[in-house]
């Protein structure tokens, strides 16, 4: 029987994602990933890296000798980082080895036949993949490579200096000091603040590998949101009818583009209602274009879609099968015929994350990470503004504080940093 | 059970030193029965190096001495020349008292006061071993063979085990000042098990005052201040009575420095012992900082009794005829003459990792260091920790729980938490940057932060305590006053003068201070008010309220660390838990810190690894 390769854990975010591969092939293709030529001792896990294109995780791989496998038959399984996009990209550097995909249910088929399995149970065996993105998988592979912390280290440093400045002025007050950097402290904070500022604002973008981009649908009853949301994700997810208000939940479908996933939320029609039950949904319509990155105002003919938003929003005019017209306000498409939905679908990715997106680029994807440099930003910021007015002590206060939030992403915590620089930027002492 | 007993004590005290003598005293006014030993009693609290007392971060330990009843801050203000408040602009967080200090007085005063303390005899000799069964304290016996029995020793022996003092390709075995070395104790200390270093320090020459032309020099007179070190002195007007003078090095001496630097023994190899880079000879000041044109130097009196100057800044170890030239290549030391030679000495310290919290050694029970054998520099490390090692040994002597300060309630803390835990490779110096909470641990409230532990422990006296009452008394009486509403309108004249903006309806007099602009001191000539309240009393008041929201946010923290930094934890195999990084498993392994806040601040134990800690201590129940 040919050999097999298939991810076995569910897909989508998870700490580690399976891959298992069965048949004669497995020990062999093992060896090609690790670049090595081991005879696996079976069922003893080993620390490898793992080499999948231009992508290197440090996995840990099991061989288990036939029939002492879950298939019956030779299996390697590879446990990598979680996350759809590098699991992937193992599985088809597999496949480029003359590897066949698993059929659904197929692991459990060949455990069936091989006598591991009775058949309620082998049929109990589902597997789901939940599509995840290719820029996710980068973002998650710089942060193994540390490049984020080398940044975020950068900047510590550059407060590491300040301090040195003023602590080593504190500490030796009677000494004096030849100052050899060419701008003010404050200038290197309002600096820095900068970068920090974006850094966080591009975190945004992180965030968006990480989690998506959030797309709400809203406008008029019956101009054909839950038709729009279908199109876009290829699915029949939301319910179509005639009958306006037919929605009355958010409904939810997902797509990827680019590399990215986009989530669709399509809301109940926004209207003047009586009815109780459709009241909430638009409640909810509302609060879902709070929650989104972008709002897809879908107008028609006769129902212009007139809801007010700060949020990035695209005019769509739907059901230009029927009519449209040569204007730059709206992008005319036909939910029904597919018209135009791949240029939607561009121009959703170009408002939303194109500006400032570059798949080499860093982001912090880590919610933890972004509240720590949140917390240094906002201790700089407010050093700036009192930094006229107050003494010393309290400056070197707000200052440490923002070292230590950045010392939480880099693991640099100890004062004695600062210490060492003192003394080795400053000729000090008796 | 020891033979031919001299005499029996509850506790020895080994050196006296200023670690010594804080520990001796502490003991001794606890009740305790007490010997001090010395090498020699013309030795007792000597400065061996600058005649000074404070300076920043250190003025701090000097004042927290005080307040917990100990001697520094009274000898330093008995013995005074000249007081200043050093960053007096740079906010009250960081300002330190520092007194230039008669140092013939301040031997004096301090072996008298020694002297006369009850329960404390004062015996000059060498002590050669320290005496254990089941390692345990039980005595001391001398170089003489003398043997005392006592439950605890306090080892503070300062620079003076195995010393060595080097002056270019001269070497001698012998402590600061020509005082006698101890040469004995290193091997008991060795057979008990603990671990000995070396480390370096060194110090400038001494030179003839009538000597110097003071007219090459900027005059540093002293600050008009209205704040000595000890409480007990603050209703009296400390005088200046002497000056200092600022000078500087010339490219002429750095020449004569390089080129003679191949005979420097930092450079030749001859001096082994670790150098604390607060401290740096000239020889290395030069050498490292090479494009450094000039640097500055102090000329301060060494007593009020004698005409010789101490020259800060240039400790050398240089051969003595490269120093007599050099010396004389410093603008007005043209005919300077040299009274005593600059030098370098080395000693034996120990490891303090090796001791707990409270200073006590973790292999033998009542063996207590203190002082720069634990490798600090300086003079109030030495008190503080002689101090907090003298209180220790007597709850050691009395089966009381130790005494530990915080880090967020005293530089002490600071200061032996770091000793404790800390990897030191070299002599340490207290510094206001080591310390997390500084906008707490100031000058002006060392007294209020520790007078009343102080009193628990039975070292603040009643006269202390009484003054202290009266203190709080004054600050409360001002703070109410401070309530007061006021009427816009009658505020208006201030607020213009101030060049404020004028309030839109009534505020408190507390909530005026709180402007920019305006201090308490405003307030009391507008209004007429607290004519009574000593200045420091005013000065402390107006920093609380200026600093409220800043003192709040660090209360904060402060509460929000002692929830975790308080865990304590059990003797783990950190070996075992897999999830710390390699790195931390040594340090964690090497250390053994007592407590979670203490394994946080080990250099090597990252935040992350705090978190595996924190999960495996609740997964293993111990939380």
């Amino acid at each position: 029987m040919e050999t097999i390769v298939a991810l076995a854990t569910p897909p989508g975010n998870s700490g580690v994602a399976i891959i298992r591969i069965s048949g004669e092939k497995s020990k062999e293709i093992l060896n090609k990933l690790i670049h090595e030529d081991l005879d696996f001792e079976p069922r003893k896990m080993y620390l490898k890296n793992v080499y999948a294109g231009d992508i290197v995780d440090k996995c840990l791989v099991v061989f288990f000798a036939s029939p002492h496998s879950y298939t019956g038959e030779d299996v390697a399984e590879i446990h990598s980082h979680g996350g759809y996009f590098l699991s992937q990209k193992i599985i088809d550097t597999i496949l480029e080895q003359g590897v066949t995909l698993a059929g659904k249910g197929e692991f459990s088929k060949r455990a069936f036949i091989n006598g591991k399995m009775s058949m309620d149970q082998a049929e109990g065996v589902m597997d789901l993949i939940n599509a995840e993105s290719e820029m996710q998988a980068k973002a998650g592979s710089n942060l193994i490579q540390g490049k984020l912390k080398e940044l975020i280290s950068d900047y510590q440093n550059t407060l590491t200096d300040i301090l040195a400045e003023i602590e080593a002025k504190l500490d030796y007050p009677e000494y004096e000091y030849d100052d050899t950097e060419t701008k003010s402290l404050k200038e290197r904070l309002l600096a820095l603040k900068t970068d920090l500022e974006n850094l966080i604002a591009e975190s945004k973008s992180g965030l968006i590998i990480k989690n998506g981009v959030k797309v709400a649908i809203v406008g008029a009853p019956n101009v054909g949101k839950s038709s729009l949301l279908n199109a876009l994700s290829k699915t029949d997810k939301a319910i179509v009818t005639d009958i306006a208000g037919t929605t009355r939940d958010v409904i939810e479908a997902e797509y990827e583009y680019n590399g990215i996933i986009f989530r669709l939320y399509d809301t109940a029609g926004i209207h003047e209602s009586d009815d109780v039950v459709e009241k909430i949904g638009i409640n909810r319509a509302l609060k879902t274009i709070d929650d989104c990155d972008i709002v897809l105002k879908i107008s028609t003919l006769n129902n212009i879609c007139d809801i007010e938003t700060n949020k990035p929003t695209i005019e769509v005019f739907n059901k230009s099968d029927l009519y449209s017209y040569n204007d730059d306000k709206y992008i005319y498409i036909s939910a029904l015929t597919m018209k135009n939905i791949d240029k939607l679908k561009h121009l959703i990715f170009e408002k939303t994350v194109k500006e400032d997106f570059n798949s080499n680029k860093l982001y912090l994807t880590n919610t933890r990470h972004i509240e720590c440099v949140k917390k240094a930003k906002k201790a700089i910021e407010n050093v700036l503004k009192i930094f006229d007015e107050t003494t010393m002590d309290i400056i070197s206060s707000e200052i440490k504080s923002a070292w230590y939030s950045l010392g939480e992403i880099t693991g640099v915590t100890s004062d004695e940093n600062i210490i060492d620089k003192i003394f080795s930027k400053f000729c000090l002492g008796k | 059970m020891l033979e031919n007993v001299i005499d029996n004590y509850d506790a020895i005290v080994i050196g006296s030193g200023h670690a010594g003598s804080e520990a001796a005293l502490a003991l001794a006014r606890l009740n305790k029965k007490t010997l001090l030993t010395t090498l020699n009693l013309d030795s007792i609290a000597f400065l061996a190096c600058n005649p000074s007392i404070g300076g920043t971060a250190k003025g701090q330990l000097a004042g927290e001495i005080d307040a917990l009843g100990g001697e520094m801050g009274v000898n330093a203000d008995k013995s005074l020349l000249q007081l200043r408040m050093l960053n007096s602009g740079k906010g009250p967080a960081v300002q330190s008292l520092r007194a230039q200090v008669d140092k013939v007085e301040y031997h004096n005063e301090m072996k008298h006061t020694l002297e006369r303390q009850k329960n404390l005899d004062i015996l000059q000799c060498e002590v050669a071993e320290i005496l254990v069964d089941q390692d345990k304290i039980v005595g001391i016996k001398t170089g003489m063979g003398e043997v005392f029995s006592c439950k605890a020793v306090v080892v503070c022996t300062g620079v003076y085990l195995n010393s060595k003092v080097i002056i270019g390709d001269y070497t001698k075995n012998t402590g600061p000042n020509g005082f006698e070395p101890s040469n004995l104790l290193t091997k008991s200390l060795i057979d008990l098990g603990i671990e000995i270093r070396r480390f370096k320090t060194g110090t400038p020459a001494r030179v003839d005052g009538k000597s110097i032309d003071y007219s090459k020099f900027e005059i540093q007179p002293g600050d008009d201040l209205n704040v000595s070190f000890s409480q007990l002195n603050y209703n009296k007007q400390p005088k200046n009575k002497h000056v200092c003078y600022l000078g500087y090095t010339t490219e002429a001496m750095h020449n004569c420095i390089r080129e003679n630097i191949d005979r420097a023994p930092l450079y030749s190899g001859k001096i082994k012992g670790v150098g604390p880079r607060y401290c740096p000879s000239i020889e290395d000041k030069i050498m490292r900082f090479a494009d450094k044109e000039r640097h500055q130097l102090f000329l301060e009196p060494e007593s009020a009794l004698t005409d010789e100057v101490y020259v800060q800044g240039i400790s050398s170890s240089m051969p003595t005829d490269v120093q007599r030239k050099m010396y004389k290549l410093i603008d007005g030391f043209e005919n300077v003459k040299i009274m005593r030679f600059a030098y370098a000495i080395e000693y034996d310290c120990i490891n303090a990792t090796e001791l707990k919290n409270n200073l006590e050694s973790k292999k033998i029970s009542g063996l207590f260091f203190a002082g720069q054998i634990n490798g600090t520099s300086g003079y109030e490390e030495a008190a503080a920790q002689g101090l907090m090692a003298g209180i220790n040994a007597q709850r050691y002597i009395d089966a009381l729980p130790p005494v530990v300060l915080r880090r967020d309630q005293a530089y002490i803390g600071v200061l032996i938490d770091d000793l404790v835990t800390k990897d030191i490779i070299e002599p340490y110096r207290m510094m206001t940057s080591r310390a997390e909470y500084r906008l707490i641990l100031r000058q002006d409230n060392c007294d209020i932060r520790l007078t009343e532990i102080g009193r628990q422990l039975g070292l603040v006296d009643n006269k202390r305590y009484k003054l202290f009452k009266q203190k709080l008394k004054l600050i409360d009486d001002v703070n109410n006053e401070l309530k007061r509403m006021c009427n816009p309108k009658q505020l208006e004249k201030l607020f213009i003068d101030k060049n404020e903006s004028i309030p839109k309806s009534g505020l408190t007099l507390k909530e005026c201070i709180k402007r920019n602009n305006i201090t308490i001191f405003d307030i009391q000539n507008y209004y007429n008010l607290f004519e009574t309240v000593p200045k420091n009393i005013l000065d402390y008041i107006n920093t609380e309220i200026k600093y409220e929201g800043y003192i709040k946010k660090e209360l904060e923290q402060i509460e929000k660390q002692k929830k975790t930094d308080n865990i304590s934890l059990p003797d783990l195999d950190y070996n075992s838990i897999l999830g710390l990084r390699l790195e931390a498993r040594q340090k964690l392994n090497k250390f053994k810190p007592s407590t979670l806040g203490q394994a946080k601040r080990i250099d090597g134990v990252s935040p992350s690894d705090i978190n595996v800690l924190l999960v495996y201590l609740k997964l293993k129940k111990y939380i």
